[in-house]
């Protein structure tokens, strides 16, 4: 009834109302995964992303989202990334899907700022190395942020598919780091198939 | 990025307002009146979703932690700022 009367009005077509319907229940791998496992396997990939964000993203096949300005900050020997949004829960989730809970929590958006290290060890039992920088990066809407994971150890010679897998949610806010391939197999194991979140398109 | 006529550059010393009732209220209260330095301009920034203007030119300010909380760990903030916000701090005051 609704679609005939958007129809009827000529508020949409039948054609852009189908299109619609199969973007939203497409199936298709998880973006977070595929991009960072692109970084990890293409250095010209990972250098684009990190200096340009979205632009970088425009020329493969994941979906492209629009919401704010993208920024991607590299993990390394040297330096932890943490994602919080102070204010609210500010996130790429047009990129990444549903926000994780936890991100949205008054908890973790007053600790991770007043004392990051003992936050991300309390809540996501990290513990991160005394001789790393831990940058906290506090999102205020204009600019979006994930966090490029460092490649697990172990993991030479896997594809992009494979890798994928290793990446999670955690890790691309920070709180976690990307699974070892035992891990990933493990968890597997144990849940049947990987959970991803859904991405809704615009 | 298209405008990048913004006031400071990656490096400039800075200081958050105390106060700053006419600018954008996406400020977060705990780095008010502190001192960062830029680390990066990101000029205009149109975001129509939440806000109904076009704000000044954003940057992200690096803070330490020492100076934003009571944590003395070697660690650091990044925060976006609006630059109707920030008042240039001399380098070695």
């Amino acid at each position: 009834m609704f679609v005939q009367a958007l129809i009827k009005r000529g508020w949409s077509t039948r054609e852009q109302l189908e299109q619609r319907w199969k973007q939203l229940h497409e199936q298709r791998p998880w973006a977070g995964g595929v991009i960072v496992a692109k970084a990890w396997t293409d250095p010209d990939f990972q250098q684009a992303l990190l200096s340009t964000g979205r632009e970088a993203l425009r020329e493969m096949g994941v979906h492209q989202g629009k919401v704010g300005k993208l920024v991607v900050v590299e993990n390394t020997d040297k330096v932890h990334n943490v994602i919080v949004c102070t204010l609210c829960s500010c996130y790429p989730y047009d990129i990444l899907g549903d926000t994780p809970w936890w991100y949205k929590h008054e908890s973790y958006r007053t600790q991770i700022v007043q004392n990051p290290r003992k936050c991300v060890t309390e809540m996501f039992a990290l513990d991160i190395p005394a001789e790393k920088e831990l940058r906290v990066w506090d999102s205020t809407s204009d600019v979006r942020y994930f966090v490029l994971p460092q490649r697990p150890e172990g993991t030479e010679g896997m594809s992009e598919q494979e890798l994928a897998k290793l990446v999670t949610v955690d890790s691309l806010i920070g709180a976690g780091y990307a699974l070892e391939p035992r891990e990933q197999r493990a968890r597997e194991a144990a849940r049947g198939e990987a959970e991803t979140p859904r991405v809704r398109p615009d | 990025m298209r405008d990048t006529s913004g006031k400071y550059k990656i490096g400039d010393a800075v200081m958050v307002a105390a106060e700053n009732p006419a600018g954008n209220p996406r400020t977060p209260r705990y780095i008010r009146g502190k001192r960062g330095v830029i680390g990066s301009v990101h000029g205009i920034l149109e975001n129509v979703r939440d806000h109904r203007g076009i704000h000044k030119p954003l940057y992200t300010v690096r803070f330490d932690l020492s100076e934003v909380s009571t944590c003395h760990d070697q660690d650091s903030l990044w925060v976006d700022v609006h630059e109707e916000w920030l008042s240039a701090v001399r380098q070695d005051s």
